[in-house]
């Protein structure tokens, strides 16, 4: 009975969510279908991003913006929660924490787990790193509760953890050495630096930081990543079941370029892809 | 303990508080997340009318991890829509950093039936985990809203689960946030 009061009261929660987010919700069901994140093969989700325990443990000890991991900046695959607080977590002894632990480490491997699961996964393994370092932050602050009726030892776990965080996780961001050089804002997006590009069939591969358009109002290509338009993958002639796959339209036709740059909505465009012919037809 | 945090949470991001407020005007932020938030703002000022973004971003509000109804994020796209490019860059800094502040007062809350010093300890780890340390701001946003999931779920509150449910969903994140969801609900059912 108590049971049944729960799932009542929690339905009425989950509704309550789903008031808010609705308007997020139904507009992204209407765009999904539109876009090349849908129907991705268990070999399109782990073509990157996938860590093995290795990976995992020097994301864990080490979690510096050094290096790539299978595709992705090592930033995205630390679950990293301190070594003070990876120490504690050992200290943790809840069973179900250690299980949920294991099984987020294998699906982030990407292999049978994951396999099995495919239909359910929305990206890369490597996202379920993130709630690796969740159950490791909770069984952490366990094993530190463990500890805590040693009063001096715990004061000095806090003042080492707060330390370790404060020293090396900063460094997370901005992603060094993968970043550009950081500059002011009305530098960057200067209008001199966008002069020459105004009345030319110039589109996506501006020079950084003016790749998307918007600032200056110049026409692009449009967003070329996981989530872009199955139409405008089309233009482009981008075949990246990832996206990303040819941000400047080298694949493209110069006709197709000329035509794109005309249109004044993304739906005519559509309206060309669902023709499957010429664009400019 | 509040204080505690806001103390921590200034020399985490000391550097953009004291050295350089430009400090994160390089890389996703620079050649995607700002110019998008320009644009969101200017449509916004234009009352909601036309395309969003003829530019670049088809079907603009559509993409979940451009947060076009997040309200934090909306407010500050409005408000930076008044200001220039430095300005409004600050102020969008500003709100991706605050989110780290209100997930360590989440998480708090969350451990704070095991002690004072242990819900410190728990925040500060939680917040402030290394996969929380994005440059993206839909991860940002999505993930502070991760503690006061949890905090909602083990209390039993309705109200703050719903709400953290539906700001999770509109901050953006899915790939995380779908999975968070149902997981908190085994927690409410089960903890």
């Amino acid at each position: 009975m108590a049971l049944h009061g729960a799932i009542l009261v929690l339905t009425l929660a989950i509704l309550l969510g789903l008031l808010i987010g609705g308007i997020q919700i139904l507009q992204t069901a209407f765009y999904y279908q539109k876009s090349i994140r849908s129907g991705k093969t268990y070999a399109q989700l782990t073509e990157i991003g996938k860590v093995s325990p290795l990976q995992f443990l020097r994301g864990l000890i080490r979690p510096l913006p050094i290096r790539m991991v299978d595709g992705l900046f090592s930033t995205e695959i630390t679950a990293s929660v301190g070594l003070t607080g990876l120490a504690l977590a050992f200290l943790a002894r809840d069973v179900r924490l250690c299980g949920a632990l294991i099984l987020f480490i294998l699906l982030a491997q990407g292999g049978w787990l994951f396999r099995l699961t495919s239909k359910f996964q929305l990206r890369l393994p490597a996202r379920w790193t993130y709630f690796s370092g969740l159950t490791l932050a909770v069984m952490a602050t366990q094993g530190f509760s463990t500890l805590s009726l040693l009063s001096p030892i715990t004061n000095l776990l806090l003042i080492l953890q707060c330390l370790n965080i404060l020293l090396i996780h900063p460094k997370l961001w901005p992603m060094k050495p993968f970043c550009q050089r950081i500059e002011k804002p009305s530098w960057a997006f200067r209008e001199e630096a966008v002069a020459h590009l105004r009345g030319k069939p110039r589109v996506q591969g501006l020079p950084y930081p003016l790749t998307t358009g918007q600032i200056h109002h110049i026409k692009t290509l449009g967003y070329s990543g996981g989530s872009q338009l199955k139409a405008m993958a089309w233009l482009r002639g981008d075949t990246n079941p990832n996206g990303s796959g040819d941000h400047f339209g080298r694949n493209m036709a110069p006709d197709k370029l000329a035509w794109w740059l005309q249109q004044d909505s993304w739906q005519a465009l559509e309206e060309a892809y669902g023709r499957q012919g010429s664009p400019a037809d | 303990m509040i204080t505690v945090l806001v103390f921590f949470w200034l020399l985490f991001f000391r550097r953009f508080f004291f050295v350089n407020p430009y400090c994160y005007a390089t890389s996703e932020p620079m050649d995607q997340a700002f110019p998008c938030s320009r644009i969101l703002g200017e449509w916004y000022r234009r009352g909601c009318t036309g395309e969003v973004d003829p530019y670049y971003y088809p079907y603009y509000t559509s993409i979940p991890f451009l947060h076009s109804f997040y309200p934090p994020h909306v407010i500050q796209c409005y408000l930076g829509s008044f200001l220039g490019l430095d300005a409004s860059f600050i102020l969008y800094s500003f709100t991706m950093v605050c989110h780290f502040l209100f997930a360590s007062i989440g998480a708090y809350l969350l451990f704070s039936p095991l002690g004072d010093l242990t819900a410190l300890f728990g925040a500060i780890t939680l917040a402030y985990m290394g996969y929380n340390i994005k440059q993206n701001s839909c991860i940002n946003y999505t993930v502070a809203w991760t503690p006061w999931l949890l905090l909602g779920a083990t209390t039993h509150n309705p109200w703050l689960t719903g709400l953290a449910i539906g700001m999770g969903t509109l901050a953006g994140y899915w790939p995380l946030w779908l999975y968070m969801v149902p997981f908190s609900c085994l927690l409410w059912l089960f903890f």
